[in-house]
């Protein structure tokens, strides 16, 4: 499948946004989908092949490996088969450029962690040989965000609490079971516990090490506190979950960043909302996570998954329309 | 360093220290801080995917439907287009 990807430029998206919103890059995608713009209902996930100006050759959500060779087969027939007039018929980028996207808010000078996470086996401390799901988000905290993750005094054994909107925010967005699928946010007021401190362990030149320790401890009833937005239509059921994390990192004081950053964290949840895969009041989950910093490419550009209630400043919001 | 002065340094007092001092130290001399018994490294080795779980990262994605698109106008080639609720290569 690698090699007949191969003929295609290969992209990526978030398709709820496409599929809903009203930037001209989602009224190409719903017009390309539909005939016209407006957001598109149901759900449009799955693998699209389209001709540079925009023509929809063949579309399909599967996850059968033979499905998608066939799907992507036949796509590549239609497009042998147009006229060469047709092919290379390509729509204006003025057309479809987008005005917001959420990577625009990326902290190019601030701290920027890709998490990788992944259920455990049920067994505790048991072999992961098995391969178990996994999952991948992005972590970010802007310049001054950065900064406040350091004591004021830079001295070895200076220890430091991080301030509680940074410690809510991993707490309710990235310490959180949607290692088998996505999940809703955790309210402020679900958190019980949200609590990160650095100690310096060393200060050479510049650089100054530190080692990290936190706790969470999230518990929602299952109620919608946050207002209006995109995820009050996703399923909140009553949810816990509680992680401890450990951490090393080295901010250069001269550049003003970090520049080594690894954590490790242990998470138990109970509940789910279904679509994490976790089902029922009873459903348990045992949940390890790896955070490090994103490497510079675009692929580690994207935002994070509730960038839209981060509730941090800087975060540009999409205009009103 | 003559032998005196060795035998002077090593006879000295070590400095004080009170006891968050003496565990940050001892922490630091003893390596890496554990949780559950593994290291950063050891959970680094348990999360993070294997080759076999991370066909899809040999692909070079455009990790946008706007850009994919004016790549393929640049090249002249059709696009393969992954869509997903979150984003494929972020948290779907």
């Amino acid at each position: 499948m690698i090699e007949r990807t191969k003929k295609f430029v290969c992209a990526s998206d978030e398709v709820w946004r496409l599929q809903r919103g009203a930037d001209p890059e989602c009224h190409f995608f719903q017009t390309m989908i539909a005939g016209k713009a407006g957001a598109l209902s149901g759900s449009h996930q799955g693998i699209c092949i389209v001709t540079p100006g925009g023509k929809l050759l063949a579309r399909r959500n599967s996850l059968s490996p033979d499905k998608v060779v066939s799907l992507i087969d036949t796509a590549w027939e239609k497009w042998v088969a147009l006229p060469a007039e047709d092919q290379a018929l390509a729509a204006s980028p003025e057309a479809y450029r987008s005005i917001h996207r959420w990577e625009n808010s990326f902290p190019k000078d601030g701290l920027a962690l890709v998490s990788v996470l992944r259920d455990l086996p049920p067994a505790e401390n048991s072999s992961t040989d098995k391969p178990t799901r996994w999952n991948r988000d992005h972590v970010w905290f802007n310049r001054n965000e950065a900064r406040q993750w350091l004591p004021e005094t830079i001295a070895v054994g200076s220890a430091h609490s991080i301030p509680i909107a940074l410690a809510q925010r991993l707490a309710r967005f990235h310490l959180v079971d949607n290692v088998r699928g996505q999940v809703g946010p955790f309210a402020r007021e679900d958190i019980q516990l949200a609590t990160f401190e650095t100690t310096i362990t060393a200060v050479a030149g510049n650089r100054v090490s530190l080692d990290i320790r936190g706790s969470t401890n999230a518990d929602s009833d299952g109620v919608w506190k946050m207002g209006e937005n995109d995820w009050k239509r996703f399923p909140n059921n009553p949810r816990t979950i509680q992680t401890e994390l450990i951490g090393r990192a080295t901010f250069d004081t001269e550049q003003q960043r970090f520049v080594e950053f690894e954590a490790a964290a242990r998470g138990k949840s109970t509940g789910g909302v279904g679509l994490n895969g976790r089902r029922g009041a009873d459903a348990t989950g045992s949940i390890a996570y790896y955070l490090s910093l994103a490497p510079n490419t675009p692929r580690h550009r994207i935002a994070p998954a509730f960038i839209d209630v981060y509730d941090a400043p800087w975060v540009q919001a999409p205009p009103k329309n | 360093m003559t032998f005196g002065l060795i035998l002077l340094l090593v006879t000295l007092p070590l400095p004080s220290v009170n006891a968050a001092d003496r565990s940050l130290a001892a922490r630091t001399l003893l390596g890496d801080q554990t949780l559950d018994g593994r290291t950063i490294d050891d959970w680094k080795r348990v999360v993070l995917p294997k080759e076999n779980e991370r066909a899809a990262d040999e692909i070079d994605w455009i990790p946008s439907f706007s850009g994919g698109l004016e790549e393929a106008g640049r090249h002249g080639r059709p696009m393969l287009l992954w869509l997903m609720n979150g984003h494929p290569l972020g948290c779907t």
